[in-house]
């Protein structure tokens, strides 16, 4: 791997670098440092702790490449896993405002609990690859596994030993 | 819980599913709420709904890096206010904007 620039000559927004009055750190450079000195603030960041990255596949060479580069030179320890996430497109369409098709995730978390988005996208969307958001798989997985199978399986469990006084659950019977 | 390690969170998911389906059966075919109502069988219904209980409780810690308000709301419905109240704590910190971190 051939070296890279961290530094940025002639831009006027930008961290300024103590060794050279005319460039700025370049955007990624400080960016990524993010990791270090926010974590290790709250002693997530030492050679004991598991560091995970979930990111997105366009900025996979920044994380993967850079970075580790960036830490090895600094001593400091490199993360253990990247988890890289691929692109939506929406009922098979890519994502967009003139389409109106885009997925507000606020929105759907407000409608339906932040618990069935996040099932629904770890469960349709294979991690590392690229997916499709669909609104019926979405009603599907809502429906059919969290409210009708876990739901009515924890309710009528739960009513049951309510009423029949069943407080502690025992292996086997 | 290997396939949480190593992030395959859908077969993580299908397999967690799998579970459920499979005490939803377990449920239908042995109908604890008939036995309960028959004197010669009351204690082998206890025994299911014991059972049954046991495995909500399992599913319902393995659902728990999931569904994080689901768990919450079942720990205080099994009376694990401690639990909840930490897990609780987990969900608003991962929760925050990171500029109050």
């Amino acid at each position: 791997m051939e070296d890279f620039s961290i530094s940025r000559e002639g831009k006027t927004f930008g961290i300024p670098l103590p060794f050279d009055s005319k460039s700025v750190s370049y955007v990624w450079f400080d960016a990524l440092l993010n990791y270090v000195t926010v974590c290790q603030q709250d002693g997530f960041w030492t050679e004991d702790t598991e560091k995970v990255h979930v990111l997105g596949k366009d900025i996979s060479r920044f994380h993967a490449i850079y970075w580790p580069a960036m830490l090895e030179s600094a001593g400091l320890p490199t993360p253990d896993k990247e988890i890289v996430t691929g692109f939506f497109t929406v009922d098979g369409q890519k994502m967009s405002k003139s389409l109106g098709n885009v997925v507000n995730p606020v929105e759907v978390v407000e409608k339906y609990g932040r618990d069935a988005l996040v099932f629904y996208l770890l469960y349709d969307i294979p991690i590392g690859t690229d997916g499709d958001f669909s609104w019926e798989r979405f009603h599907n997985s809502y429906d059919a596994i969290l409210c009708n199978s876990w739901g009515n399986l924890v309710n009528r469990v739960v009513t049951l030993c309510k009423k029949n006084d069943v407080t502690s659950g025992i292996i086997g019977s | 819980m290997n396939y949480l390690s190593q992030a395959q969170l859908k077969l993580y998911l299908d397999n967690w599913y799998k579970t459920v389906q499979k005490a939803n059966e377990y449920m239908q075919t042995e109908q604890p709420w008939t036995k309960l109502k028959d004197e010669t069988k009351r204690e082998e219904g206890i025994r299911d709904l014991q059972f049954l209980l046991w495995v909500v409780k399992q599913l319902a810690v393995l659902s728990a890096p999931i569904l994080t308000e689901g768990f919450v709301k079942m720990q205080r419905i099994f009376g694990n206010e401690d639990i909840a109240a930490l897990q609780s704590s987990i969900v608003s910190y991962t929760s925050r904007p990171s500029s109050s971190k």
